[in-house]
């Protein structure tokens, strides 16, 4: 019984510690207390540099104020991105799930005085990329990518943009 | 009384019941069974030739129509405006409206691709809005790149290499329709066509915008359910599922 209760302890720690490394911006300023909705299944990580040569997407840690307007979960990020897909579950079964602050320094609205503005900017977001596809070109052309991500608002639950580049 | 009712129920009752239960999930399977109606899966095109003018700027306003689709894995319907590099051995820039399977809707999207092969940079936006809005490329001679707009003037992609250092010339237009499966519809039907309305190209660095030359209309693949007809020469036509 107590080498259980050391096995436990220890895997919760576990648990804690890769949390707090995987989305270190969750616990920096004791801002643990305003995260209930994101769960372990998503991690914070930049997306590739090919991703912003390409596409100009990028994404940053969560600050603390962002954390707050956090209200959808992991595993909704995940239907709502596998919906928008029309992927079926064995399709969908190679996932990863980021989150961050996301922002497309190109996809931009420009209005009628010629001001910019950027349709995703430091927006608190999943990106939800499945792997193992087989995609084809618009264009009907031969070129295939293996990859799409989904761009979900975290307050919202919207999907504000897909892309793919591999 | 309920207990009475209850003791009283005959086998065929029971039978009506089962079959009514198990009646949702045949009926629910039906889509699967409808892929049948597919067709084959090949690319066809609706729309214009590959035009043979040497093109920096290619414009259309284009109507959306949302497609049905016959709900294959690779259902996809779309229109859209291009630029590529000389007889298909560049690569291309492009930008309209798209559905793909699983989807409620159709979506504006841009896409490009240095070679006409290998991976290729795709980004989808907001939901196509109603009417017939603005999608052109344009290349940009100071920043050496091609911008892809859509809804008139919301800028969703942008090359990330200069055309001018890789694609050969002439670099051309194209104004299409496409599937991906002969049972996919083309956007728009014969009583609701989706219009390819002021297309317009530029030839030169500082040239106005003026209407293309020398284009002709065609189903790329005869045996298909498409239409497609000029409403102007060279300036607007149309195309729609029969």
């Amino acid at each position: 019984m107590k080498r259980k209760g050391i096995v436990l302890v220890t895997t919760i720690g576990a648990m804690v510690l890769a949390l707090a490394v995987s989305i270190p911006a969750l616990t920096a300023g004791g801002a643990t207390r305003q995260r209930p909705r994101i769960s372990a299944g998503a991690s914070y990580a930049p997306l590739p540099a090919a991703a912003y040569t390409g596409l100009g997407v990028s994404l940053n840690p969560l600050q603390g104020s962002q954390l707050a307007t956090v209200q959808v979960t992991v595993s909704e990020a995940r239907s709502v991105a596998q919906e928008r897909l029309g992927l079926t579950n064995a399709e969908a079964s190679n996932v990863t799930v980021l989150v961050g602050s996301f922002t497309d320094d190109e996809y931009a609205t420009t209005d009628a005085a010629g001001v910019k503005e950027l349709v995703a900017d430091d927006l608190p977001a999943y990106v939800v990329t499945f792997s193992g596809l087989s995609i084809a070109a618009a264009n009907g052309g031969p070129g295939r990518n293996t990859q799409e991500s989904v761009v979900v608002d975290a307050a919202s639950g919207e999907v504000v943009e897909v892309f793919s580049f591999q | 009384m309920p207990r009475k009712r209850r003791a009283i129920m005959p086998p065929l009752a029971v039978f009506v019941l089962l079959s009514s239960v198990m009646a949702v999930p045949i009926i629910w399977l039906s889509p699967s069974a409808g892929a049948a109606s597919c067709g084959t899966a090949e690319v066809t095109f609706d729309g214009t030739n590959v035009g043979s003018q040497n093109v920096y700027y290619v414009q259309s306003n284009i109507t959306t129509n949302v497609p049905t689709l016959c709900g294959a894995s690779n259902s996809h319907s779309s229109a859209w405006t291009m630029i590529q590099g000389s007889a298909g051995s560049g690569g291309y820039a492009q930008s309209g409206y798209i559905r793909l399977k699983g989807y409620s809707t159709a979506h504006m999207f841009a896409e490009y691709n240095e070679y006409n092969s290998g991976s290729f940079h795709f980004k989808e936006g907001a939901a196509a809005p109603s009417g017939a809005p603005l999608y052109y490329e344009s290349y940009d001679f100071s920043a050496g790149d091609i911008q892809m707009v859509v809804d008139t003037s919301t800028l969703l992609l942008t090359t990330d290499f200069d055309p001018e250092l890789v694609w050969t010339t002439p670099w051309v237009p194209e104004w299409e329709g496409e599937t991906h499966h002969t049972g996919d519809n083309m956007p728009g039907t014969a009583s609701a066509r989706t219009y390819f309305s002021s297309m317009l190209v530029t030839t030169s660095r500082g040239g106005g915008a003026v209407t293309p030359s020398g284009l002709t209309v065609s189903v790329s693949n005869p045996g298909t359910n498409y239409g497609v007809a000029w409403d102007t020469v060279d300036s607007k036509f149309d195309i729609w599922t029969k």
